[in-house]
C-alpha cells in the first residue's frame, strides 16, 4: 500500500528537498520503517533509544494524531496521508 | 529581531497574568520584511495538562512548568496570516516563578534536530511571579553562532 508521506522542513534534507514522498506500509509502523529504508536517518530522528517516538514528534494521519487512534498500530491504506508534525512546545 | 509595540506586549503580559501559575502560550503575527514587525497577539490553549494528564510518564511536566500548542492551530493561524500577506513572526510563554531564560526544554523543542523549526522566527519569554510580570526577553536564532541569542525586552 503506497502511502504519502509529509516530511516537515528540517527533516526534508533527508528526503532529497523532498516535502513529500510516497512509501509502502500497512499501519503507521510499517510507514515509519520504510521511510527508513528508503531514506537514512528517519529512525534516529523519530525514535528514541527505548524505541519509543520521541516526545516532540505527532504523527498525523489525514487530520488525526495517532494518540488519539491506535498510536504507530493505527492501519494506512491507499489515498491516506501520513504527517511528521514536530510539537511547538517548551518550558522552564 | 522583532519590533513589537507596548500596546501588543501588554495583551501578551495580560495573557500570561490571566493564565498563572500555569504557563500561557501564544502566537504574534506579523509582517516579514527587513524587520519582523508584530501586528497581532493571538494566545492559545496550553494543552500541556491534558498530555500530562492521560500520559504522565512521557509528559511528567504539567502545565505549571511546560507549554504545548495543538499544531493544528498553528496552522490556521499560519493560513489566516497568509492570506493577509503577513506570517507568524514570533511565539510567546511565561515561565511562572521562574526567570526569564530559554530553558533547555525551550531549546530542544525549538531546535528538536539541531536546526531550528522556523529559523525566522523568534520566541517571547515572560517571566511572573506571584501573578506580576517581572520580565521578558526575546530570543532568536543566530546563524553565525547557530544559537538562540537574547534581547531583553524588559
Ligand atoms: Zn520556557
Amino acid at each position: 500500500m503506497s502511502i504519502k508521506v509529509r516530511i516537515p522542513t528540517p527533516l526534508q534534507k533527508l528526503t532529497n528537498n523532498q516535502g513529500e514522498v510516497e512509501v509502502k506500509g500497512n499501519n503507521v509502523k510499517e510507514v515509519l520503517e520504510a521511510l527508513e529504508a528508503d531514506f537514512k536517518g528517519f529512525r534516529e530522528r523519530l525514535y528514541d533509544d527505548q524505541g519509543q517516538l520521541r516526545r516532540f514528534v505527532n504523527i498525523y494521519v489525514n487530520d488525526e494524531d495517532i494518540r488519539f487512534l491506535e498510536g504507530e498500530k493505527t492501519a494506512v491504506k491507499k489515498g491516506d496521508e501520513l504527517s511528521i508534525v514536530p510539537a511547538i512546545a517548551g518550558g522552564n | 529581531m522583532l519590533k513589537i509595540d507596548n500596546q501588543l506586549l501588554q495583551e501578551i503580559y495580560a495573557e500570561c497574568r490571566r493564565a498563572w501559575p500555569e504557563e500561557a502560550c501564544g502566537i504574534v503575527v506579523g509582517q516579514v520584511g527587513s524587520h519582523l514587525v508584530a501586528t497581532q497577539v493571538i494566545p492559545v490553549r496550553n494543552l500541556q495538562n491534558e498530555l500530562h494528564q492521560s500520559d504522565p510518564k512521557r509528559y511528567p511536566r504539567d502545565a505549571k512548568t511546560a507549554y504545548v500548542i495543538d499544531p493544528k492551530e498553528i496552522e490556521r493561524i499560519a493560513r489566516e496570516a497568509r492570506d493577509k500577506g503577513e506570517a507568524i513572526v514570533s511565539m510567546f510563554h511565561s515561565h511562572p516563578e521562574h526567570d526569564v531564560y530559554f530553558s533547555r526544554e525551550d531549546q530542544d523543542m525549538a531546535a528538536p534536530w539541531g536546526e531550528p523549526l522556523f529559523p525566522h522566527m523568534s520566541y517571547l519569554v515572560v517571566s511572573v511571579t506571584a501573578g506580576e510580570i517581572k520580565g521578558a526577553s526575546e530570543f532568536y536564532w543566530d546563524l553565525e553562532s547557530k544559537k538562540y541569542v537574547e534581547r531583553k525586552i524588559s
